[in-house]
Parts: structure tokens; C-alpha cells; sequence
């Protein structure tokens, strides 16, 4: 094994020979059983310790779940508003019910368009009677002066201003509007709600990760001697690691297990909160709302567990 | 070739302690070796060399067939199973019984679960301890906690036993009791590296003795005493 040719060479730093102890499959599943079992057993035995790690996850998993309720439902209401965003084709007068029919088809063959919907000029003109409130216009004025119309929905908010342009080149139509400045500035107010509900969120996950990977960091300060041993005696890495990872993920579920419990018995009541407040203001039903944040939470807490826990043993394994 | 060779072995601390320069050293399996000096010569960091929880910053170090110098962290596991250590403090593990803390090194090195029992008591048959075995370590007095973390070094079966100041936490009785299990250990054929100030061992032992000082070796005689006789100096 000695002299410089020998370290010149390449070689590995194991001797040859010497079994390096690679484990039978019942070996393994009897390890990664015990393993795991002694991170339970250490969720038990750290009680305060697992604890306060749980309510520092429960905590930050709370705030996380209320930043993607917040942001579920701004999502809707954004959706809701976008929804009511119409371009309005006016057509020439004295069309024949064939080529009122020629310009809507024309309408729907648009590519970004939803819907097109045909409203006479009859209709047009109760609508305004309802909107001036209640007034008999019909009887005011000897001919109704207001042309039919075809409101035309986008498949999306922000192709507004294209599907009006289309719209001037279908035939019989005299003229379009939707909403110009109006338009644009609901698009950049939903924009902006969704853009800061989405960074709210986010930041809310990571502080999730940080607060837990300190309060994790208490669990492995606890063991350190455990630690300091198993390596001493030629534990291997993922040996260490593993009940560490299993104590970081039972906690992280049981946090998400509270929190969870948290939001299935607070959101219902927050939205009935809400609609006696605002009946106008829509929120998304609990139905629809909360076994989804549950899937959420879940994987939340499983995920910041698992992460604070490696995080945490980063150091202890860097040597 | 030797169980365990240093070869122009330096070690400089980041403080810019100078640890070891230029040793070199080599053990044949079933040696008993007592590593002396006074406190900071660089004894403890020759074994930590050993199990490599140092690395040299110049020279080579081979234990046990392994290039311990340039091992990757992820071989290191494989060449700690070689080796048992004990240090003065015995490391227990407060809160598990002697059983436990034995069978926890098993454990930690896979050792198959139906193996552990019949292996943690042939360990505490051998330090004498078979009878606390359900005892906590707060429950032992000293010594009985240094057999215990013995017993803990040799459940894996190592070929080599580093022992860093065994005796160093001990009274002069217990001291010698802990050296000649150390001593019987040896005879039934682990090699066995021990750094002690325990002058009276050394001089009744005299087994091999190296001597290191300011980080050299300055003295390697087969049967040893703890100091050069006055005639050599």
C-alpha cells in the first residue's frame, strides 16, 4: 500500500477485500424500521421539546393557511369582476334577422371569445329603464333610439382590447366599445391583488420553513451526544439522518393535523361571518375551500418538517 | 504490512497550533501501545488521526488496510467499525441503561436486532459488568462507567481499541483495574493505543511506550517505562 506510485494512483481509499458492509434488503428493512420507530419513540420522549416545535409549525401554518384562503378568494373575486367585462358591438340599423345572425356568428368565430350574446334593442332599453330606476322611458320617447347589440365575453380578461378590434372588422357592425381605461384598470387592480396574495403566500411558506427548522434545531441540539456516538461508532449518515427526518415529519403533520383542524372548524364560520356582513361580497363555499387547504396543509407541514429537520442537521453531518 | 503507520504525519490546527510534525509511527496487530507526554505534546490528536476525526495536513496515514488521509466522508463509517474508542469523560448516554447504551452502537451500525442480545452480553461479560446491566450510568461509580463504555467499544468486535486517557477521571485502584482489562483485552488479540499520565501503569505494564513532546516523537521503546531513565538523559 506504500510509496509514491501508489499514491499517484486513482484509487480508492477502501482497502480491497474488506466488506464495505453492504447490507442485506432484511437488514435495511429491519434498520429503516428501527429508525423510524426511534424517531417516534423521540417525539415522545422530547415531549416539551416536540411541543413547542409543533406549536411554532402549528403557528406558522395557521398564517400560511390564512395567506392561501386570502388569496383563493381574491382569486375568485378577481375572476368574478373579469367576468363582467364585456365588449359591446352595436349593429346597423334595419338588419334582417339573417344578418343579425351572419354578424353574431361572425362575433363567435373570433378566436378569444367566450360567448356572444344577442340582446335587442327592446331589452337594451328596459335595461335602462331598470337602471334609471324605474322609469317609464318607452312612453317618453316615440322611437326607442337605442340600436340591438351583441355583448361579446373574452375567454380572458386581458383580450379585451384585441377582441374589440376584431369585432370593428364583422360585418353590420357600426361600432364597439369595452370599457377602455375602465378595463385597464381593473385588469391592474386584479393584477396587483393576485400578485401580492401570491408574495404574501410565499413569504408566509417561508417563515413556515425558518421557524421550523429552528425549533427542529432544539430537537437535534437535544440528541447532539446521541449523535456525537453513532458517528463515533461508524453510524452512517442516512442512520443519523433518518430518525431525525421521521421526528421532523411527524412533527410537521402534527402541526398540520391542528392547523387543519383549525381552518375546517374557523372558515365556515368566518363566511357566514362575512355574508351577514356583505351579502354581496362573494366568498368561496367551505366545500370548495377547505378539503383543499387540508391537501395544502398537509403537504406544507410534511415538507417544512422534513426540510427544517435537514436543515438543522446540516452541521452535525458536515464533518 | 502494520495494522496501523503514520509516515511524515503533520498537523496544523487553523489556530496555527503546531500539533504533530513530521511522525511517523507504525503498530503490528496485538500491540499494546501507551502514547506519553506531557499535556498538549499532541497524544489525543494522534488518535483522533486514528479515527479520523482530524485530518493530517501533510503525510499519510494507514489504519486497518484504510488510506485514512484521503478517506471521503461518506467512507469514514466503514473504517470507524474497525476501531473502538474511549475517552477519559466514558461518553454514556445518560438517560438508557448499560444495556442500552451497548446495544445503541450495535444498533447504529446495523447490527441484525436477534445478534444485539447475545452481543451486549458477551461485551459486559468481558468488562465484568453482567450484572449492571439494567443500571443507568448516574447509578455506576466511575470505574464501573469506564468498563461500560468499553464494553460499548468492543460490542462491534473492532480490531483496534483507542483509549484516550482512560484513567485520567479515576482513583489509582480503579485506575489499574481499568489497565489490566485494557491488558486482557490485548491478549485475546485487539491491538490497543492508550495516552495516559498514569506513571505507575506505565512502569508496572512495561509494555511498549511512545513518547511524544512538542508534537515529535521523541522516544519509541518496546518495553517502556513512563519516563527515560535518568542514566539517558
Amino acid at each position: 500500500m506504500r510509496g509514491p506510485a501508489r499514491l499517484s494512483e486513482p484509487s480508492t481509499a477502501v482497502p480491497e477485500g474488506i466488506p464495505q458492509a453492504r447490507p442485506h434488503l432484511r437488514a435495511v428493512l429491519s434498520s429503516a424500521a428501527y429508525l423510524t420507530g426511534e424517531g417516534a419513540v423521540g417525539f415522545w420522549r422530547n415531549g416539551l421539546m416536540s411541543m413547542a416545535a409543533v406549536s411554532a409549525i402549528v403557528a406558522a401554518l395557521l398564517a400560511f393557511g390564512g395567506a392561501v384562503v386570502s388569496l383563493w378568494n381574491l382569486e375568485a373575486l378577481a375572476l368574478r369582476v373579469e367576468a363582467q367585462l364585456v365588449a359591446v358591438a352595436y349593429l346597423r340599423e334595419d338588419l334582417s334577422p339573417a344578418q343579425r345572425e351572419a354578424a353574431r356568428r361572425a362575433a363567435a368565430a373570433i378566436p378569444e371569445v367566450r360567448a356572444v350574446s344577442f340582446v335587442p334593442r327592446e331589452q337594451a332599453l328596459r335595461r335602462l329603464e331598470e337602471a334609471l330606476g324605474g322609469v317609464e322611458l318607452a312612453a317618453a320617447v316615440s322611437k326607442n333610439p337605442l340600436p340591438d347589440t351583441l355583448e361579446v365575453y373574452p375567454n380572458r380578461a386581458q383580450d379585451l382590447p384585441r377582441v374589440a378590434e376584431a369585432l370593428r372588422s364583422v360585418p353590420y357592425v357600426a361600432d364597439v366599445t369595452h370599457g377602455g381605461d375602465a378595463t385597464e384598470r381593473v385588469l391592474a387592480l386584479t393584477r396587483l391583488v393576485r400578485g401580492a396574495g401570491a408574495a404574501v403566500t410565499l413569504a408566509m411558506g417561508a417563515v413556515s420553513v425558518v421557524v421550523s427548522a429552528n425549533a427542529l434545531r432544539l430537537t437535534v441540539l437535544a440528541r447532539k451526544e446521541e449523535v456525537e456516538i453513532m458517528r463515533l461508532v461508524g453510524a452512517t449518515s442516512w442512520f443519523v439522518r433518518w430518525p431525525f427526518l421521521v421526528e421532523g415529519l411527524l412533527q410537521g403533520l402534527v402541526a398540520a393535523a391542528c392547523a387543519s383542524a383549525f381552518w375546517t372548524a374557523f372558515y365556515p364560520w368566518a363566511v357566514a361571518r362575512l355574508q351577514q356582513a356583505w351579502p354581496f361580497l362573494p366568498v368561496l363555499p367551505t366545500l370548495r375551500v377547505v378539503p383543499l387547504l387540508v391537501a395544502w396543509l398537509v403537504a406544507a407541514g410534511a415538507f417544512v418538517g422534513l426540510l427544517g429537520a435537514a436543515v438543522s442537521l446540516r452541521r452535525f453531518l458536515a464533518k | 504490512m502494520p495494522l496501523i503507520e503514520l509516515v511524515g504525519v503533520h498537523k496544523l490546527y487553523p489556530s496555527g497550533r503546531v500539533a504533530l510534525q513530521d511522525v511517523s509511527l507504525s503498530v503490528e496487530e496485538g500491540e499494546f501501545v501507551f502514547l506519553v507526554g506531557p499535556t498538549g505534546a499532541g497524544k489525543s490528536t494522534l488518535l483522533r488521526l486514528l479515527y479520523r476525526d482530524e485530518v493530517p495536513t501533510r503525510g499519510r496515514v494507514h489504519v486497518a488496510g484504510y488510506e485514512v488521509h484521503r478517506l471521503r466522508p461518506g467512507q469514514v463509517p466503514w473504517l470507524r467499525r474497525q476501531l473502538g474508542v474511549v475517552f477519559q469523560d466514558f461518553k454514556l448516554l445518560a438517560d438508557r441503561t448499560v444495556y442500552e447504551n451497548v446495544a445503541f452502537a450495535l444498533r447504529a451500525v446495523g447490527t441484525p436486532p436477534e445478534w444485539i442480545p447475545g452481543r451486549v452480553r458477551a461485551a459486559l461479560e468481558l468488562v465484568g459488568l453482567e450484572d449492571r446491566a439494567d443500571a443507568f450510568p448516574r447509578q455506576l461509580s466511575g470505574g464501573e462507567q469506564q468498563r461500560a463504555s468499553i464494553a460499548r467499544a468492543l460490542a462491534n468486535r473492532p480490531r483496534i481499541l483507542l483509549a484516550d486517557e482512560p484513567t485520567g477521571n479515576l482513583d489509582p485502584d480503579t485506575s489499574w483495574e481499568i489497565v489490566t482489562l485494557l491488558s486482557r483485552i490485548n491478549l485475546r488479540g485487539t491491538t490497543v493505543i492508550m495516552t495516559t499520565h498514569n506513571k505507575t501503569v506505565v512502569d508496572i505494564l512495561r509494555r511498549r511506550v511512545v513518547e511524544l513532546h512538542d508534537g515529535r516523537v521523541v522516544r519509541d521503546e518496546v518495553w517502556g517505562r513512563y519516563a527515560r531513565p535518568r542514566a539517558a538523559l
